[in-house]
């Protein structure tokens, strides 16, 4: 992320109120940009689509994108954390010439793989339209390339093209679907939201080759990046698997849920709180990437300056405190924004759900959950400073761990009943944070010590 | 490290520990290890040869005598193995006491703790065979925090990468040698040709064995790495004005500086005996850190018969003053040489004696600068008549031409020419460096008594060599008589057998312990030499 940076401190440096926020905004559309702008679209969708087409119909169209989110996140995982270094280690070597015909080549075999996955569930495992059932294997294949261009965000300058880009695309989306359902019912709907989709990623691209384009084919050194860095691969796998795998067991096990299409599942008493509940922690996110990549990312920096640069030891170490220090800035931020958030939004939970049209039954489940979610920010900002540090095995170790714990323990709330529902995306979260926390508090204590120490005697 | 060995049980009398010379390198150390070895026959030797990497000795160009038992080689720079620099996991008490051990080394106040230091450093390194590599130096906390300890105590302001790298390479070529010492070959003494890590190499060696330990320094090895590093542009130092030796380095130089003097300096106090060629080399002995008492003088010898026929056409020659006078120069043309001041007395000489000729036979394509300059001077000088530079020569085909031998040099050791040129019955004027005082004027009493073999001049002083020439040269009894008193000393003080027997009985008495008791240990009050020297 190595763009973002410089261009938060810019706007943070025109000082004032306004562009505070506006930097606060920026992030949180970098952080969470595509999730945010389908649940937007969604959100209005809802409340549009109920009065155009029937309630199983509904359903599905929720249920399909749902699904399509978490199989396209866990299978690009690998590749989003990979390419994010391969772009961060081409930029720290002046050699920013090979990111885009990468990521052209990944695009390319991406949208290539998930057009099949696509096909594959939707055609092959669904019961529906035929436009219906294309036109969402489509959009699996749209969102998988939009994580893949989503990696490129930060390391654009041009950040009011992107967040024209997510507008757009948002009010496409929403427009020709709710225009398309009018007509062709759910269909036309899914059509029309892969068509907005279609649009972002246009968009996006077009924002990607005006600041990194070039004519070059694309590179095959990528591919040896998964060898060296098959823990960071493994690590995106995981994280993803671990955020979905408690709703895949609710579709699969809960005796509660409901066969939708085919393959296609829903909890009503799970999934859609938990959606719901994911939302709540974009404050949160924002203000602590918004630390990261502006204060914390130059501390880091300067660190290593004084590293290379024939610095004193005296001087390597206090830079190493203005980290500490930076972080922990971060982390209270952090604490105090999203505690604050989550507090209200757990105090109202009765009017939120009854407004979203939810019932006592989910109160519980999205307390839980929205606990949970919080836990989950702090986990994935804690992987964010173990991937600062490098710590690649680190990092895989927690997001593995995060699984098996989700997996595990929300395999036992199934059986254990209603008021445990939530509990294993909790639990998993808060060991997740128990042990990146550990680890990032060790890397940090030693990190002159690992920084030297480390360097092999022959280079 | 890398070990080749001729396997060999047998125990050896004496073990030759040679850092970069003999059987591989030519030279003049390389050729009187090889007198050495094939003038004591009855001797057996074990030959450990410390190098820089392999690569660099391609050719061995001395054929082993069939009195040496093996050749054990070992290389500091080669790569250390990927086994070496991976740690040995887990807890050992054994190894935390040896990075306590280091710890205490470089905390060391005075030289004496340190030497104390160092010696339980090897002892507990001893007990934890097994249980730490380098990798284990290079990776564990206790060894990153003794070397924490050692930058805020040495220098808490210098560059702490550059620091962390030159402790890096400053212990890696010791632990190569720490590692090598199970190749040590097995020997009833050690004797290290120099002082520096094969000094070292062996003090280890005879420590280990408890075997008495000879050192024999024919330059001063840590004075001559010194000043190397002092000029040295590889190791880092702050912007800074560099006035002169040792004032004013930076502290990394100093690092460097500091370990050649504790490797000297572990030499120095493990030798039972210290050999120098000639008296003035022992004063800079003792100021590195060697005891004055175990220090005793043993000069190189030559083969005085082999000059025979030279010095009787010599005799000849001078029957009568010759009709041409020629004045020898055998020696490089370069400026350490300081050949423009022998030029300079030349234009001196030929005013006064206007048949005078200059022969001067040595190599010039080292410096060709340096060369040209030296023509330059000449046609300035006008002097192009009496002045001939003969390029390399056979001394022995250029000697007889000559009636008097010049040396201008501003630094010598022994120079093996002035002793030549005794042997061969001619008059030497050399400038008061190096051996020289003691080759012209004698050494002891005896020596003394002999006379002058010619005469001394200072260094830098076209008058006065040309006025030392100049009165030899228009003396004809003086000639003779410096020429003979020269011979006599080559004869009697400088022969090769004289040198053989010094050897042969010093070997002797060192295997017998007989100088054991000269073990001392140097006073604590010594100055102050930590790896690296406060502020």
């Amino acid at each position: 992320m190595a763009g973002i940076g410089l261009e938060l401190n810019k706007i943070l440096a025109r000082q004032g109120y306004t562009s505070t926020l506006q930097a606060y905004f920026y992030a949180a559309v970098i952080g969470s940009g595509p999730w945010l702008v389908t649940v937007a679209a969604l959100g209005l969708l809802g409340a549009a689509m109920s009065t155009l087409t029937q309630t199983a119909d509904v359903r599905l169209f929720f249920v399909s994108i749902s699904f399509i989110y978490g199989v396209t996140l866990i299978l690009t995982g690998p590749v989003q954390l990979v390419l994010t270094r391969y772009a961060a280690d081409q930029t720290y070597t002046n050699k920013t010439e090979r990111i885009f015909p990468t990521f052209v080549f990944c695009l390319a075999w991406i949208s290539l793989v998930f057009t099949g996955v696509g096909l594959l569930i939707f055609v092959g495992f669904v019961k529906a339209p035929l436009l219906y059932r294309l036109s969402a294997a489509l959009l699996t294949m749209l969102v998988a390339c939009i994580w893949i261009a989503g990696i490129f965000l930060t390391a654009l300058k041009d950040y009011l093209q992107v967040l024209k880009s997510f507008s757009i695309g948002c009010s496409v989306s929403f427009l020709a679907a709710w225009q398309l359902a009018v007509n062709f019912g759910v269909a036309g709907a899914m059509l029309g939201l892969a068509i907005g989709h279609a649009m972002l990623l246009i968009l996006l691209c077009a924002a990607i080759y005006k600041e990194i384009g070039n004519h070059e084919m694309g590179r095959l050194d990528f591919l040896d990046y998964f060898v060296r860095y098959k823990e960071l691969a493994a690590c995106g796998f995981f994280y993803n698997a671990g955020i979905w795998i408690d709703k895949f067991l609710f579709w699969w096990f809960d005796p509660g849920a409901e066969q939708v299409s085919g393959m296609l599942y829903t909890s009503p008493i799970y999934d859609r709180v938990v959606y719901f509940s994911f939302l709540t922690i974009v404050p949160g996110m924002a203000v602590f990437l918004l630390k990261l990549e502006t204060d914390f990312s130059i501390k880091n920096e300067t660190f290593y300056k004084h590293v290379l640069k024939k610095g004193t030891l005296a001087q390597i170490k206090a830079h190493k405190r203005a980290m500490v220090r930076s972080l922990s800035e971060g982390f209270g931020l952090l604490f105090k924004v999203q505690g604050l958030c989550s507090a209200l939004i757990m105090l109202s939970a009765g009017h939120i759900l009854d407004f979203l049209g939810l019932g006592a039954v989910q109160s519980g489940v999205f307390q839980i959950s929205v606990v949970a979610t919080f836990l989950l920010l702090v986990f994935m900002s804690l992987l964010m400073i173990l991937h600062y540090l490098d710590k690649r095995r680190d990092a895989m170790w927690c997001t593995i761990v995060f699984t098996l714990v989700n997996a595990g323990v929300t395999a036992w709330s199934i059986v254990a009943g209603e008021r445990w529902f939530g509990l294993g995306f909790m639990v998993a979260s808060g060991v997740g944070v128990v042990m990146a926390a550990s680890w990032v508090n060790k890397h940090l204590r030693d990190l002159e010590f690992f920084t030297f120490t480390s360097q092999p005697l022959y280079g | 490290m890398s070990s080749k060995e001729s396997a060999s049980s047998e125990v050896a009398d004496v073990c030759l520990m040679l850092e970069g010379t003999y059987p591989y390198v030519l030279g003049g150390v390389s050729a009187w290890v090889d007198q050495i070895i094939k003038g004591l026959p009855e001797l057996k030797f074990s030959l450990f040869f410390i190098g820089s990497a392999k690569a660099d000795y391609k050719k061995q160009n001395y054929q082993l005598p069939p009195n040496v038992l093996s050749l054990t080689e070992m290389y500091l720079h080669e790569r250390v193995s990927d086994e070496e620099l991976t740690p040995v996991p887990g807890n050992s008490p054994e190894r935390r006491k040896v990075f306590e051990a280091f710890d205490a080394f470089y905390q060391a106040d005075t030289n004496s703790d340190q030497r104390d230091a160092f010696w339980k450093l090897i002892t507990t390194l001893q007990a934890a065979d097994g249980h730490i590599t380098f990798g284990n130096l290079l990776r564990d906390r206790e060894a990153w925090e003794a070397l924490e300890r050692a930058y805020s105590r040495f220098c808490p302001e210098e560059s702490f990468i550059d620091f962390f790298w030159t402790a890096r390479f400053l212990h890696l070529p010791l632990w190569q040698i720490w590692r090598a010492h199970q190749t040590f070959p097995k020997a009833k003494l050690y004797h290290s040709v120099s002082a520096g890590y094969a000094g070292f190499a062996a003090a280890v060696a005879a420590h280990l064995n408890d075997t008495p330990l000879i050192l024999t320094e024919h330059g001063i090895y840590t004075k001559e790495r010194i000043a190397e590093i002092s000029q040295a542009e590889w190791i880092y130092e702050p912007e800074r004005s560099q006035i002169n030796f040792g004032q004013g380095l930076g502290k990394l130089k100093m690092m460097w500086i500091s370990l050649f003097s504790f490797l000297g300096r572990v030499a120095y106090d493990t030798s039972d005996q210290i050999i120098t060629l000639y008296e003035g080399n022992a004063n800079t002995q003792v100021e590195f850190g060697a005891d004055l008492k175990k220090i005793s003088v043993i000069p190189n010898g030559i083969e005085p018969s082999k000059f025979d026929h030279i010095y009787q056409i010599h005799v000849d020659r001078w029957k009568t003053a010759p009709p041409v006078k020629a004045i020898g120069f055998i020696g490089r043309v370069v400026p350490i040489k300081d050949v423009k001041t022998l030029l300079r007395a030349a234009r001196l000489v030929c005013e006064r004696i206007p048949e005078a000729i200059f022969l001067i036979a040595g190599p010039y394509a080292e410096d060709p600068n340096y060369f040209d300059e030296c023509q330059k001077i000449v046609k300035l000088l006008g002097i192009e008549k009496n002045v001939d530079f003969m390029g390399m020569q056979k001394i022995m085909d250029v000697l007889p031409r000559m009636d008097v031998l010049v040396l201008t040099s501003i630094s010598e050791g022994l120079p093996l020419v002035v002793l030549e040129g005794m042997a061969a019955g001619l008059p030497n004027v050399a400038s008061d460096v190096g051996a020289c005082r003691e080759l012209i004027f004698g050494r002891t009493p005896e020596d003394k008594a002999i006379g002058r073999a010619g005469r001394l001049t200072k260094i830098l002083s076209p008058a006065e060599t040309a006025n030392a020439l100049v009165t030899i040269l228009q003396n004809p009894p003086m000639v003779r008589q410096m020429g003979d008193a020269g011979r006599r000393r080559a004869q009697e003080h400088y022969s090769m057998s004289k040198m053989l027997n010094a050897y042969r009985e010093l070997y002797q008495r060192t295997a017998a312990r007989e100088f054991y008791h000269m073990r001392v240990t140097p006073s604590s009050a010594t100055p102050l030499q930590t790896p690296v020297p406060k502020p």
